[in-house]
């Protein structure tokens, strides 16, 4: 125990004598998540919260271009535009100023598109009643007339939204064209009862949406910049430990001090449990300092606070396996790499390609299919999914023991082959 | 084993990883207790190889060593607790101070509390760095580093100390510290073995040396009767050049 107690003091006074080290193990992953969180949170509100500003021209000036605007108004997402300078815009003015990116989307509501669709509402409804014989003639005008809303759409529209104001649009025709059929049917039916009787044309909305989360909770976390940012860049900063854990180790062979250790009595396994066990603290230590910068000081600058969750157990499990994982990366990159260059730019790369692929720099499910498909192969994939469920869905430890048990089995494969390496080379 | 003999080398062979030529071949030698016994050899010879092999940092491709009675195969953690170490490289934390890496050395080897702090303070005495140990070892003289690294290999009282050039790149003023220290060592009754390029020094401090080279043991005596044995030879070094040649080795 004596040796295990003297192998964790040796490796706190290298850490703490290492300043570039400390400054790469704990200062920059806290300026890092500072920096992304403020980053990206501000590039979220710009696509969530700014309404996108829309120009419509409304020759129609009836029903359907005010369910139209007002449906698109009540949205909360379109800033609509009809006049400039209390001049009611032209439908030339409209295209070139979405052309000129003044404004991302342009729609054009043509001349008389309500009387169009009370005309259709009423040829549909006698068209019906001739069918079934209650009049004797055929309707002269069977012909229904088209309707053509014209929309314009700067090129830098995201998909979703040219989507959502189409449907938006379609939506409001076609229950402004069903209103109106049904009042026409309420009419011609009112004519065909006695004297003093009315056919109620009440439409009553039948169809009820509820939206919610899926998770048990009630309460709404919403996936924001700071509950994606703050465990990706822990993650990041942990597996960054590759770098002084490699050196460490390479350093000891070089100098001399791994022929001492193995001189010496007792089994070297000791010693490297001691440096293990530092490097645990290191990585426990960033956790806490990213949870700080969560809590405390991302509140400060204005955006919401961290959230992380219930299951303070499923938590503590998944940081010590991650942890675990990233020291055991560090150590198999430190036993093979013979060079500080070779461990250092080849331990960074892995580092940021696994990141990339995991999701720590862009959630996963904006990446495209082929990239998503490998994320799965990335530790911090599994890491980083799993503070995810437990921080906004409201999972258990029972909920990410898949993933966990993914994790620790990548920490020992590393311990593995670094043993079986160092081995491998001892022997002949 | 016999009773004198505190080391025994027996056929002992090592190949290394791609090499067809063994670096070490077939050799065998006996160390008796209580001497400064010199390994010497040009480079490449196989002295740091044996020397790496004895103190249990890799075994042998073939043959067996028996230090202190006991075999290197199968009783490395008892010889471990027997030897000391002085490597060649300066086998330190630069960033640590002297008297934090002796403590944790101290530590490795059992050593603790009041023990371990007078022994450090005793052998820092003894290489006149008492003054210094609160200094980090990277900023040290070539010679203090050489200092601190022999007493790092002494300072929990080994049997027998194995010094793979102890002195080289060191100051005359520290490099005949370190000499009057093993003096000093070997009068306690530790078993030094002391292997160097420097022959004056391994002429005037050993009492008995052997001479290897391509592995194999080229000759084995006292200095003394090594010189005499050859008989155009005035010193070790003079012997040393006509046994293994003038040839530059890389």
């Amino acid at each position: 125990m004596r040796r295990f107690f003297a192998s964790i003091i040796k490796e706190m006074l290298l850490i703490l004598r290492d300043k570039a080290g400390m400054v790469l193990l704990f200062l920059m992953p806290v300026a890092l998540v500072f920096i992304m969180v403020v980053i990206q949170d501000a590039a979220i509100n710009t696509l969530n919260d700014n309404k996108i500003p829309v120009v419509m021209v409304d020759r129609d000036r009836d029903t359907l271009s005010y369910k139209i605007t007002q449906g698109i108004r009540e949205s909360g997402n379109f800033d609509i535009v009809q006049t400039i300078d209390g001049d009611t815009i032209t439908p030339e003015q409209a295209q070139r100023l979405v052309a000129e990116g003044k404004f991302q989307i342009g729609i054009i509501l043509p001349v008389g598109a309500s009387d169009t669709l009370r005309s259709n509402a009423k040829t549909v409804v006698k068209k019906s009643f001739y069918e079934i014989g209650i009049i004797p003639e055929v309707p002269s005008d069977t012909i229904y007339d088209s309707i053509n809303i014209q929309i314009f759409f700067d090129p830098s529209l995201r998909a979703a939204s040219k989507t959502a104001i189409s449907a938006m649009i379609a939506e409001y025709a076609v229950r402004t064209e069903a209103h109106m059929v049904y009042k026409t049917y309420a009419e011609v039916l009112t004519m065909l009862l006695p004297e003093g009787k009315e056919f109620k044309s009440d439409y009553p909305e039948v169809i009820n949406y509820t939206e919610s989360y899926a998770t048990e909770n009630l309460t709404t976390i919403q996936p924001n910049a700071v509950q994606h940012n703050i465990p990706s860049w822990t993650l990041f900063a942990m597996f960054f430990i590759v770098i002084p854990l490699s050196s460490s180790l390479i350093k000891e062979k070089e100098d001399g001090s791994y022929l001492r250790l193995v001189t010496m009595p007792g089994s070297y396994s000791t010693i490297f449990l001691g440096k293990i066990f530092v490097y645990l603290l290191v990585a426990l230590i960033q956790f806490a300092l990213m949870m700080l910068v969560g809590f405390y000081l991302v509140p400060m600058m204005g955006m919401p606070m961290l959230v992380i969750g219930q299951d303070y157990l499923a938590l503590a499990t998944l940081v010590l396996s991650s942890a675990l994982a990233a020291i055991g990366f560090g150590v198999m990159i430190g036993t093979i790499a013979t060079t500080h260059q070779q461990a250092s730019s080849f331990g960074s790369i892995i580092v940021m390609i696994l990141a990339a692929i995991g999701g720590l720099f862009m959630p996963s499910y904006m990446m495209p299919a082929s990239v998503r498909h490998i994320s799965d192969f990335s530790p911090m994939y599994w890491a980083h999914e799993s503070f995810q469920d437990l921080f906004i869905r409201d999972a258990h430890l029972a909920d990410i023991a898949p993933r966990l048990l993914k994790i620790l089995i990548f920490a020992a494969v590393c311990y593995l082959i670094a043993f079986a390496y160092k081995k491998f080379r001892k022997v002949r | 084993m016999s009773e004198n003999n505190i080391i025994e080398i027996k056929d002992l062979t090592k190949f290394y990883r791609g090499n067809d030529e063994p670096a070490v071949d077939h050799l065998s030698l006996n160390i008796e207790a209580h001497q400064i016994y010199g390994l010497l050899g040009p480079n490449g010879a196989g002295k740091t190889t044996t020397i790496s092999i004895l103190c249990g940092l890799f075994p042998p491709s073939h043959g067996t060593a028996r230090i202190d009675g006991h075999s290197i195969k199968t009783e490395k953690e008892k010889i471990k607790r027997l030897i000391g170490v002085v490597p060649q490289e300066i086998a330190l934390y630069p960033t640590l101070t002297a008297r934090e890496n002796l403590r944790f050395i101290g530590g490795m080897y059992g050593l603790h509390g009041t023990e371990l702090r007078s022994r450090i303070t005793e052998c820092l005495k003894l290489v006149g760095l008492a003054d210094k140990a609160g200094r980090k070892v990277g900023s040290y003289s070539g010679g203090m580093k050489r200092r601190i690294n022999l007493i790092a290999g002494i300072l929990h009282k080994p049997k027998i100390l194995f010094l793979d050039e102890p002195t080289v790149g060191v100051d005359v003023q520290s490099r005949n510290m370190i000499t009057e220290y093993l003096r000093h060592l070997h009068a306690q009754g530790t078993t030094i073995i002391y292997s160097s390029h420097y022959l004056e020094e391994a002429e005037s401090l050993c009492s008995k040396v052997t001479i290897i080279d391509s592995g194999k043991v080229i000759a084995t005596d006292t200095p003394s009767n090594l010189i005499q044995q050859q008989a155009s030879c005035r010193n070790l070094e003079e012997v040393f050049l006509k046994l293994t040649g003038k040839d530059i080795r890389d």
